[in-house]
């Protein structure tokens, strides 16, 4: 994959770059704020662009501002956005329109699963942090629907919330995908959504579901 | 002023002259001649050294002349006997001299108040007045048939003009003089009815003076039913319409604001109404009694009168109120609005706040003004604590005592007497919204100190959040990506681990110790031992000589806090902006109190602006129930000093 990073950080840029580069993929620029994010990924064209939210210039969300911008003038680029802090607001807006991941930068600690997110994203899915979908259904969780949901059902449901294939589900939760496909099924009917089997298809629906009841 | 000094030596030697020849007899004549003349020439005297252009001053002089000419007439044959010729002269052309003193006294009025005559109708009426008393005075000099008693012998020395003339002129001219008459008092009326409010009352003080006129025909009856004689009563009235006439216009056009003239026409008017009814009571009952019981009808009269005295006397006060409405309408509406809305206030049905607007209402004055002023400050604000907007010139003090507690601004019109009287009518409700004012605002102030100590806290924990998230938690997040980086290239064979290790304990150490500034700025932790050893290390750790001296000890940890962060604050202040070179630190306790004082060297300038760190002192200052000064002049160096209330030593 051909990848930009943009982070004011040096320090964990390089990381990240180096991280990339051992994994095999392409990091085609390094840039340190927003106004450079933009330039690059006009000249360079990548697949995905890793972005942090805090940047220069004004120093506040340039990262998800300018993530939004490049979203409108290049649909395909895959966006990954990184931030220090849980910041519901800009995830769920962009991650319902697919091609976006939205993590704390220290998922990338969990070198493995980071890169598989970063993969899921380029190839069309969505990636929503642990601890952003743990807030959303937690805020809910009190709530009618969610109410009749057994627990079982609400950790699938975090899970399909964060971008995961019903394969991934299983593996997390060491059960067959057979009993995933249960639960998905069950919890869809619950909450009055129709179940699909496109992966980020499944995720609109629960963060359409989400958002649409908050 | 030429004129009305030679006025006075004329007079004055002429008295002087006639003290040297005359008999004592003679010498109360010439003090009530030298009062009759000198009052009105005084006037002008005073009149001409104000205004030098204005006629009026001579005019006046003029009128104090003629009483000096006319008096001295009196007393002339008594003393000249021996010069024949010229007192045969004297008494012809005397004939008519009395129509001179209608023309001195009516003249000054067409002048008064500017000194000019202001219009055409005034310019034709001097000319007609003129006139006719010339014509006068002619015929009187000339008629054919002898002169008036007790001239009757004198000879006609001046001529005698046919006996047809002569009546067709007396018919001719004495009709006139009332007619002058009553066109000089439409034109006074007409003059006063398009003044504006200042030239009004100068006016009124013409009208004070005319009032006399009418007391003095009260005072010819009450004098007639007394004592059955009016003569010297006449006379004396007639003599201080005279005298006061000058003299209060004078007043008019020096001093229009010497004192309330409406008041003093107004309880003048009362209490004339009030000894006229006195008066036609007392008559009635002599008339009565005397047909119906003949013996002891004054007795009878005067009982009667008493008793209607006695019975009328609750009535007096309405008779003032009344009259008061009719002549005297502000200060009755000011009154009354004032003692209403005090009323209201006090049983809690008003705010003592609406007496601007009551006081509006009542002077029918929009841009009627209360100032309060703010206990122990020069600021003048309105009731709700905003800045007075700027008053007209048009003011006065509203005062406690001695204490000027406001002020009461209000449209010209307003004389400055009455201004004076409702302000002082005012001033315990003024008082009361003053101190409801300086309570308001210092709850407004503590409120605000409160949301300013509050933002405070909450952009102190918004900075904090930034740097632990960009400083040590980043540094953190990168190590473990290094680590992570390290791990994965082991198996390649080739990485220098001890240097990644080295590294990573190195980012440690610096996480390590951002996170100790980031928690000493949360509250140093030096304070654990005292103040002392906090302001010893904090002083240790600047670039200029600090001396510090500390006689407090066993203080309360807040108040401990407190007093570090106001030095701490007060020092970077001075070394960031004042270039010092030397602060001294001083902390005392004592009576109650402790106090912090910072002073250096510097240029000083300090402001406490807001938002800036002396604003967030005396916020975390005032917190404390304590206050901040600041004391920095240009090139004088800072003084900073904390307040604050401590309970021990």
């Amino acid at each position: 994959m051909r990848i930009v990073i943009a982070e004011d950080s040096a320090l964990f840029r390089e990381g990240l770059a180096s991280l990339l580069t051992d994994a095999g993929h392409d990091v085609v620029a390094r840039v340190a704020d927003a106004v450079a994010l933009v330039e690059a990924v006009r000249t360079q064209r990548p697949d995905l662009a890793i972005i942090d939210v805090r940047m220069p210039p004004d120093g506040t969300d340039d990262g998800a501002r300018a993530a939004r911008t490049l979203r409108e003038n290049h649909p395909d680029l895959a966006i990954v956005l990184l931030s220090q802090h849980i910041e519901t607001a800009h995830s769920v807006n962009l991650v319902s329109e697919g091609r976006f991941g939205y993590l704390l930068k220290d998922r990338v600690l969990d070198v493995d699963d980071f890169l598989d997110t970063l993969r899921r994203v380029a190839s069309g899915g969505s990636a929503l942090d642990p601890e952003v979908v743990a807030r959303l259904i937690g805020a809910r969780s009190q709530e009618a629907p969610f109410e009749s949901l057994t627990p079982r059902e609400r950790d699938v449901l975090a899970l399909m919330a964060e971008g995961r294939t019903n394969v991934g589900i299983a593996r997390r939760l060491w059960v067959s995908e057979r009993t995933v496909e249960t639960h998905v099924a069950n919890l869809m009917i619950k909450l009055g959504l129709e179940s699909s089997d496109e992966d980020h298809r499944r995720v609109l629906a629960v963060l359409a579901f989400l958002d649409a009841s908050r | 002023m030429a004129v009305a000094v030679l006025t006075a030596a004329v007079i004055l030697s002429a008295f002087w002259l006639l003290s040297r020849s005359l008999s004592p007899s003679h010498a109360g004549l010439v003090a009530l001649a030298l009062l009759i003349g000198g009052t009105p020439a005084a006037a002008g005297i005073l009149v001409t050294r104000a205004q030098p252009a204005s006629r009026l001053g001579p005019l006046l002089a003029l009128l104090g002349l003629l009483a000096a000419v006319v008096l001295t007439g009196a007393v002339a044959p008594d003393v000249s006997t021996g010069h024949g010729t010229a007192h045969a002269y004297l008494t012809a052309a005397g004939q008519g001299d009395w129509i001179l003193v209608y023309v001195v006294v009516a003249v000054p009025l067409l002048y008064f108040p500017e000194g000019r005559l202001r219009s055409r109708a005034a310019r034709l009426l001097l000319a007609a007045i003129l006139l006719d008393a010339a014509l006068f005075m002619v015929v009187a000099a000339t008629a054919p048939g002898p002169f008036l008693p007790p001239d009757q012998l004198s000879p006609h020395v001046l001529g005698t003009m046919p006996a047809g003339l002569a009546t067709a002129l007396t018919v001719l001219t004495l009709p006139a003089l009332p007619i002058t008459l009553i066109a000089l008092t439409a034109h006074l009326i007409g003059q006063y009815s398009h003044s504006d409010s200042h030239r009004r009352r100068q006016f009124r003080w013409l009208g004070l003076a005319a009032a006399l006129l009418p007391l003095t025909l009260l005072a010819t009856w009450l004098s007639y039913a007394v004592t059955g004689r009016a003569d010297v009563v006449l006379a004396i009235g007639l003599t201080a319409t005279y005298l006061a006439l000058p003299a209060l216009m004078a007043v008019g056009v020096l001093r229009p604001e010497l004192f309330d003239v409406d008041r003093v026409i107004s309880s003048t008017a009362a209490h004339a109404a009030f000894t006229a009814a006195l008066l036609a009571v007392f008559t009635g009952a002599d008339a009565l009694a005397g047909t119906v019981l003949v013996h002891s009808a004054p007795t009878v009269a005067v009982a009667a009168t008493a008793l209607i005295a006695v019975l009328l006397a609750p009535a007096r006060a309405r008779v003032q109120r009344g009259i008061d409405r009719w002549l005297y309408p502000a200060r009755k509406a000011a009154y009354a609005a004032i003692d209403r809305l005090h009323g209201k206030t006090l049983s809690a049905h008003a705010r003592p706040e609406q007496l601007q607007h009551r006081l509006q209402e009542a002077l029918h004055d929009d841009g009627l003004l209360v100032g309060y002023l703010i206990p122990d400050s020069d600021e003048m604000v309105d009731s709700d604590g905003r800045p007075l907007a700027s008053t007209e010139s048009h003011s006065v003090d509203i005062s406690m005592g001695t204490e000027r507690i406001g002020l009461l601004s209000a449209r010209p019109a307003l004389s400055v007497e009455l201004l004076r009287d409702i302000a002082a009518r005012a001033a315990p409700l003024v008082e009361l919204v003053r101190l409801r004012v300086e309570l308001r605002r210092a709850l407004n102030e503590a409120d605000q100190s409160r949301s300013r100590l509050l933002r405070v806290g909450y952009e102190e924990r918004a900075r904090l959040e930034r740097d632990l998230h960009d400083g040590a938690q980043q540094r953190l997040v990168s190590l473990g990506m290094a680590l992570r980086l390290a791990q994965r290239r082991l198996p390649r064979g080739g990485l220098d681990v001890s240097g990644v290790l080295d590294a990573a304990v190195t980012e440690l150490a610096t996480a390590v110790s951002e996170l100790r500034r980031l928690a000493h700025g949360i509250r140093p932790s030096c304070l654990d031992d005292g103040l002392v050893p906090a302001l010893s290390d904090l002083i240790s750790s600047t670039p200029i000589p600090i001396t510090l001296q500390v006689t407090a000890s066993d203080l309360d940890q807040d108040l401990e806090t407190t007093a570090y962060y106001v030095a701490a604050e007060a020092i970077t202040n001075a070394i960031k902006h004042a270039c010092p070179r030397h602060i001294t630190l001083d902390v005392a306790a004592g009576q109650g109190q402790l106090r912090v004082r910072i002073s250096d060297d510097g240029h000083g300038r300090a402001v406490p602006r807001p938002g800036s760190g002396l604003a967030g002192l005396a916020d975390r200052v005032g917190a404390h129930g304590g206050t901040l000064a600041i004391d920095s002049g240009h090139g004088h160096g800072t003084v900073v000093e904390a307040v604050l209330p401590c309970a021990s030593s």
